[in-house]
């Protein structure tokens, strides 16, 4: 707000513009060791340090796919590693023009007193690691926090803690040259309904943005990475231009005008679905002040691990996959995807997990 | 839904929509009988209902203002006044296209314990009170809050009763059919400068909009009616373009893009002023995802309420000063004023200390 004070407001300003290019998104490839363990044995591959920098590689130098990206998210072990060829990552990435980004949460831990409900832990030291990374060329940085609908949740408890520390992480993050993507992840997990879903989001969203303003954050150096507003995946599926209704109302009603994007967490949906319903939100003709785009993990790697599963030989399938999603995605973020990227084996398929944890 | 939605939902949000038509805004001729009391001596008139009617007549029927309003705020006792030839106010007003709105809030009282802060009464039977004002054909409601900027103030008692005041004021109003205008005012009184205000401004609203999402109120169906980011009475001016750019700035940060229309108060600028501060502001090339515009008393009525003295032989020119002052500001929320429809009357401040409606 209008107290911030931080020598790099122009730059954060400018990069998270950057990153909400119409026709550009965010790839989320910060699993944490244990996640990306848990992808490498769907396709048994071990999970080994060697592996998982053979995945980013893979990724990082598809041809064709970075012109679609505005940003990566890192996890801190492949911010300082190099492809085959001893170039280092961030290095690739920013030839390529997008900007890099690093996890800065530790993982979440239960709220005492509660059904089950967390709050996000990674406060500790937390501006010197982020001189860390901006030094390493780091220059956006993201922090999940989780919250739940069920009969009592969430609780005011839950939302207060969760929106608080997302505040405070993204104060922090400005202080240090970095724009905070606030992440407040509503799960998908439940018997409940869209309009229930919307009814949460907003008063989520909302505690949210009350707690960036007492912190003093500049909203014009953020991002805001959502849920969309869906029916709970135990309930049934409803049309791209539903969700697209609900979700752009829960934003107008909660999100201000100063936050230059929106880039969508995809949440267990399959690649094809959570395509479908960005490009039916770029298509709705209503007001939206911030752009609308994507910060895919599965749901722009599914199809392409399953043609990778770990052999060289299936480098180019792979790679040829992952751009196929990266376009899809990015004409999506132009209302102009017409569904007709081939569907790779796996792109239709749900990738929800129970109270998923990273 | 996060919102109310009972059986005027569709309705609120067709009238929000309409007040805030670009081209168009608000005149708030609802002064309190003592209030109004005060702008007559001014002009040596007696504060006698018959002059009362006779002011807001001169308003109401000045002739072609009525096509650049879309709301005109009124006092309880005007909303069922006529015409000297015995027209119901409310009637000749919606005519011309008009949205009548009312006054509900019942005035200012301070916060034990602080430094002069208030808070606003009115809730005793307010719903019952929007039900009555719904019948005479009202469409729109009105409550002012009152904040200060000082050492320590705005408390952060004085934001949260305001805050939590104005918003159920709002759902209230939204459950019997009335457009809740939403005011929180921070006065300009003070030597602060203009970032002290945008910090302060930014706070409350932020306050507010939290607010208004507690008590599950339509923000469709609501407008703001909130103070410009400008430096304190006591400080020296800025640019229209200063204020424009603090004043957007401020909103853009706080205001969620559900709100159809923003209109501002005057505070105590000059009628000039107001208007080519609206004007700079609409001319600003940012994203505004709410219309601009104004909902004016003192800055529409000023060199009107001059002119006319209280009397009859002034009516005509007294119309065409208002009239002057209303396509002003038309064009100002259009970004297309061109200044110059200042007479001597238009610069004149209108600043009051501490001032009570």
């Amino acid at each position: 707000m209008s107290c911030f004070t931080s020598k790099y407001a122009d730059e954060l300003a400018k990069n998270a513009a950057y990153i909400g290019t119409p026709g550009k998104g965010i790839l989320a490839a910060d699993e944490s060791t244990g996640t990306i363990g848990k992808r490498l044995s769907s396709i048994n591959v071990e999970n080994v340090e060697e592996n998982r920098r053979a995945l980013r590689e893979l990724l990082f130098t598809a041809p064709g796919a970075l012109q679609y990206l505005s940003g990566v998210i890192l996890f801190e072990e492949t911010l300082y590693q190099k492809t085959a060829a001893g170039k280092p990552f961030v290095d690739v990435l920013k030839e390529g023009g997008v900007l890099p980004g690093i996890k800065v949460d530790k993982g979440t831990v239960e709220l005492n007193g509660t059904n089950g409900e967390t709050f996000t832990q990674g406060l500790d030291g937390l501006a010197q690691r982020c001189q860390k990374y901006y030094e390493a060329g780091a220059r956006f940085a993201k922090w999940r926090a989780v919250l739940k609908i069920g009969a009592n949740e969430p609780t005011e408890l839950a939302i207060q803690e969760n929106a608080n520390g997302l505040a405070m992480y993204a104060a922090i993050c400005q202080q240090c040259g970095l724009v905070p993507i606030v992440e407040p992840e509503i799960l998908v997990d439940g018997s409940h309904d869209i309009k229930k879903c919307a009814e949460v989001t907003e008063r989520v969203l909302a505690a949210c943005y009350k707690s960036l303003n007492d912190h003093h954050v500049m909203l014009e150096g953020t991002l805001l990475k959502p849920n969309m507003v869906t029916p709970g995946s135990e309930s049934p599926k409803v049309a791209p231009e539903v969700i697209a209704e609900y979700t752009v109302r829960a934003l107008q009603r909660t999100v201000p005008a100063a936050v230059p994007a929106i880039v969508f967490l995809s949440g267990g949906q399959s690649e094809e679905e959570a395509t479908l319903n960005l490009n039916a939100m770029n298509k709705l003709q209503t007001k939206k002040p911030w752009s609308l785009s994507f910060s895919f993990g599965r749901a722009l790697q599914q199809s392409t691990l399953k043609a990778w599963a770990g052999k060289e030989e299936n480098l180019k399938k792979a790679q040829d996959a992952l751009l196929l999603r990266c376009k899809a995605n990015s004409e999506a973020t132009l209302g102009t995807y017409k569904g007709d990227a081939k569907l790779g084996e796996g792109a239709a398929e749900s990738l929800h997990v129970s109270n998923y944890k990273y | 839904m996060s919102a109310f939605v009972g059986k005027y939902a569709e309705e609120l949000i067709k009238n929000a929509k309409y007040i805030a038509t670009p081209g168009k805004g608000i005149l708030a001729a609802d002064e309190s009988t003592g209030t109004i009391g005060k702008r007559l001596s001014s002009i040596s008139v007696e504060n006698i209902e018959s002059n009362r009617q006779a002011l807001r007549e001169l308003l109401f029927t000045s002739p072609n203002a009525l096509s650049y309003l879309s709301g005109v705020i009124l006092f309880e006792e005007t909303l069922y006044q006529k015409t000297s030839d015995g027209k119901p106010f409310v009637e000749v007003l919606e005519e011309n296209n008009v949205i009548p709105g009312i006054k509900v809030d019942k005035g200012t009282v301070e916060i034990a314990g602080t430094n002069g802060e208030t808070t606003t009464q009115g809730f005793d039977s307010l719903g019952a009170r929007c039900q009555q004002y719904y019948k005479a054909g009202a469409r729109f409601a009105k409550w002012r809050a009152v904040l200060k900027i000082g050492p320590n103030e705005p408390s952060e008692l004085s934001i949260q009763q305001n805050a939590q005041g104005l918003a159920r004021y709002a759902i209230i109003c939204q459950e019997n059919g009335l457009v809740p205008i939403v005011e929180p005012e921070v006065l300009t009184d003070g030597p602060h400068d203009i970032q002290k205000c945008a910090a302060v401004t930014e706070t409350v609203l932020a306050a507010v909009y939290k607010a208004l999402n507690e008590q599950h109120v339509l923000l469709e169906g609501t407008l703001l009616k909130p103070n410009m980011v400008t430096p304190g009475s006591d400080s020296p001016k800025v640019a229209a373009e200063v204020i424009a750019q603090y004043t957007v700035t401020a909103l853009r940060r706080t205001v969620p893009p559900a709100v159809p229309g923003i209109v501002f108060l005057s505070g105590g600028q000059s009628e000039e002023e107001a208007t080519l501060n609206l004007d700079a502001m609409n001319k600003l090339e940012v994203l505004k995802p709410w219309t601009l515009s104004f909902s004016f008393g003192r800055a529409l009525q000023q060199s009107t309420l001059k002119t006319w003295a209280g009397k009859k032989e002034n009516v005509p020119k007294a119309q065409e000063a208002f009239l002057s002052r209303c396509k002003a500001n038309s064009e100002a929320t259009l970004g297309k004023y061109g200044g110059g429809s200042a007479g001597g009357l238009a610069s004149e401040s209108l600043f009051v200390k501490g001032y009570k409606y």
